[in-house]
């Protein structure tokens, strides 16, 4: 009867198009009535804890973080002051693209809003001086991904403070992976570049390097900012939720070391804070009452004794849950997609001896691999965005393929050597 | 003649209904937007206190905790209003486009039926904690208006999915489309982060 109702319940959501949010909960209400006898008591409470979170509260605070970065076009100046000593590289400004997101995932936890922003910033600019347009989309779109993986992240924020897993072991797990994938990247484009002379313009003098150094300690508050961030989580100085408003309060006060502040940008990046979140925490809502019911009805437990007798090897479990994530990245945005399986992949994947901080870890990849897999990748979405629809999903998409490939090949190497992410915590912690 | 003045009359009424709700989702909305400026000025003011001035906030957790509360639940409604929230459309998106709009009502009446069992089990915890007087340990801060908000913001967010299933039902039984509230197909999906 039970599975009866959720395959109808199942047909019913998909064919109404209905909230996703309100459908998770509608789940998690169907196994309250079977498995529990329809005693939905605990429903209030789950909630309750879910939102009186101090944990919680740095999603909001990263979130204006990244936004106020944006509007405030502080962004911009990062960029002009590495362009010179980055653009040394084969590859040029490609490179520029690739090293400004890597540094910009370290003061904002979304991909989407680094794709956003770099994206702003540099394509109309490299498209006009000759630059190959799909390798232009490609870097941003594919080292856009790195926000939610090189700390903050609010991804690694949610899964934290959800599963209860220390949010500060997993900022600094996702460093050393982050920084991985963001140099495989950068060889990706040299090599790219070396092969194929008309990806990048050929005339046009470099910069000195004394002057190239120079301009880009330009780029000096930054570091203050990153400092702020990850410096007062690393050295224990704050929580990660306390340092998410440190960063807060350094953006406002970067901006206005600019001139770049203004009460209207301000305002601004506060309303679209509330804006986004609004869709996370309808989602994050209906997760904790699924979770909560499952948890209850004991169901996750009965999974992974399942699959304990079930003899399957650990590896084998695993590339089934990465498949299991390759499938649903093409039917999902990114973090719903985590927040919809969690309740039973983290019981499933930590009862065979994985460490939590790697799961959340791999769970990131996975995340940034579906936010580059059409049909939903939102980030090429994104990029097609910033390129005012002069790009199609498909060269998009194209473009992106080798970023995606490296996040798998990245993927890969952490499966068979967890320790490149549990290596940093252990030794920090 | 009078069931045409009868059907101006109920769409009006609709039309009135659902620019209130939004009028109120955007006042909730203002409401989370202080909520957040509050949580970053407690946090940041707290640990610059700790270790400034030596003398930390003791309230921080349980204030900016509450915040929280106040944030996501005054957010939900304007979600709802500008269509932020997330939908499955991935079948309903292949739907001829009349099947779509009566799906897209049933869908709707489903999501109002959930938020009413929904709204019901979470005042009955916040009822609970009024029977009991709870406060919270540090501040002595009563926690039943702020369990509270969980049911009424979602009752709220209830009555504007109901007003808009009615504005849907008397458009399409008119003959009229309803007003696009979801990605047409091929349309970029939210961005979530």
């Amino acid at each position: 009867m039970f599975a009866f109702t959720i395959a109808g319940l199942t047909g019913l959501t998909l064919l109404t198009g209905n909230i996703l949010g309100i459908t998770l909960t509608l789940f998690g209400f169907a196994v309250f009535h079977f498995y529990l006898g329809g005693n939905y008591s605990a429903v209030g409470n789950a909630v309750w804890n879910l939102l009186n979170s101090y944990a919680f509260t740095a999603v909001p605070s990263f979130i204006l973080l990244g936004e106020l970065l944006g509007k405030t076009g502080v962004a911009r100046k990062i960029y002009t002051s590495l362009s010179p000593l980055v653009a040394r590289l084969p590859g040029k400004l490609l490179q520029t693209n690739i090293v400004t997101c890597t540094v910009f995932s370290a003061v904002n936890g979304s991909s989407s809003a680094t794709v956003a922003v770099v994206g702003a910033i540099a394509f109309d600019e490299l498209e006009r001086q000759g630059y190959d347009r799909r390798a232009v989309i490609g870097s941003i779109a594919g080292a856009g991904t790195l926000g939610i993986l090189i700390p903050p992240s609010v991804v690694l924020i949610i899964y934290g403070s959800w599963q209860d897993v220390s949010v500060g072991h997993l900022f600094v797990a996702g460093i050393i992976p982050g920084l991985m994938i963001s140099a495989f990247f950068m060889t990706y484009v040299a090599i790219a570049a070396t092969l194929n002379r008309r990806m990048v313009p050929a005339e046009g003098a470099a910069v000195p390097l004394g002057k190239a150094l120079l301009m880009s300690l330009h780029a000096w508050p930054f570091l203050v900012l990153i400092l702020v961030i990850l410096g007062s989580v690393a050295t224990g100085a704050a929580t990660p939720t306390e340092s998410a408003a440190l960063g807060v309060v350094a953006a406002i006060a970067l901006a206005a070391c600019y001139r770049e502040l203004t009460i209207k940008s301000l305002w601004s990046a506060v309303v679209s804070t509330v804006t986004i979140f609004s869709s996370l925490a309808l989602i994050l809502i209906g997760a904790t009452v699924l979770s909560q019911a499952l948890a209850l009805s004991g169901m996750p437990k009965y999974l992974a004794l399942a699959v304990a007798e079930s003899q399957l090897s650990p590896v084998l479990v695993i590339c089934l849950v990465y498949l299991m994530y390759f499938v649903l990245g093409c039917f999902f945005a990114g973090v719903d997609m985590m927040l919809i399986t969690l309740p039973f992949v983290f019981p499933l994947v930590t009862a065979l001896g994985y460490d939590p901080v790697w799961l959340g870890i791999a769970l990131v990849i996975l995340i940034e691999i579906a936010i580059l897999t059409p049909p939903v990748g939102v980030n090429l979405f994104v990029i097609m965005a910033v390129t005012r629809g002069r790009v199609s999903l498909a060269e998009a998409a194209r473009a992106a393929f080798p970023y995606w490939l490296l996040l798998l090949f990245a993927l890969g190497l952490i499966t068979v050597w967890p320790g490149i992410v549990t290596f940093l915590p252990r030794l920090a912690f | 003649m009078r069931n045409e003045t009868g059907m101006s009359r109920l769409f009006i009424l609709v039309d009135r209904a659902e620019r209130s709700i939004a009028v109120i989702g955007r006042l909730m909305m203002y409401a989370s937007c202080a909520a957040v400026v509050g949580i970053v000025v407690l946090l940041a003011g707290s640990s610059l206190r700790r270790y400034v001035l030596g003398t930390p906030i003791t309230m921080t957790e349980e204030m900016t905790g509450l915040l929280f509360v106040a944030t996501s639940c005054c957010c939900l409604v304007h979600g709802f209003s500008q269509n932020q929230h997330i939908r499955l459309i991935l079948l309903w998106q292949h739907l001829p486009p009349p099947w779509r709009q009566w799906m897209e009502i049933l869908g709707q009446a489903v999501a109002l039926a959930t938020i009413v069992i929904f709204v019901r089990e979470t005042y009955a915890f916040a009822e609970f904690s009024y029977e009991l007087g709870s406060r919270t340990d540090m501040t002595n801060i009563l926690m039943w208006p702020w369990m509270a908000l969980i049911p009424a913001s979602l009752a709220v967010l209830g009555v504007a999915i109901a007003i808009r299933t009615v504005g849907n039902v008397l458009r399409v039984s008119s003959g009229i489309m309803m007003p696009s509230t979801a990605p047409e197909p091929d349309a970029p999906p939210r961005e979530l982060l």
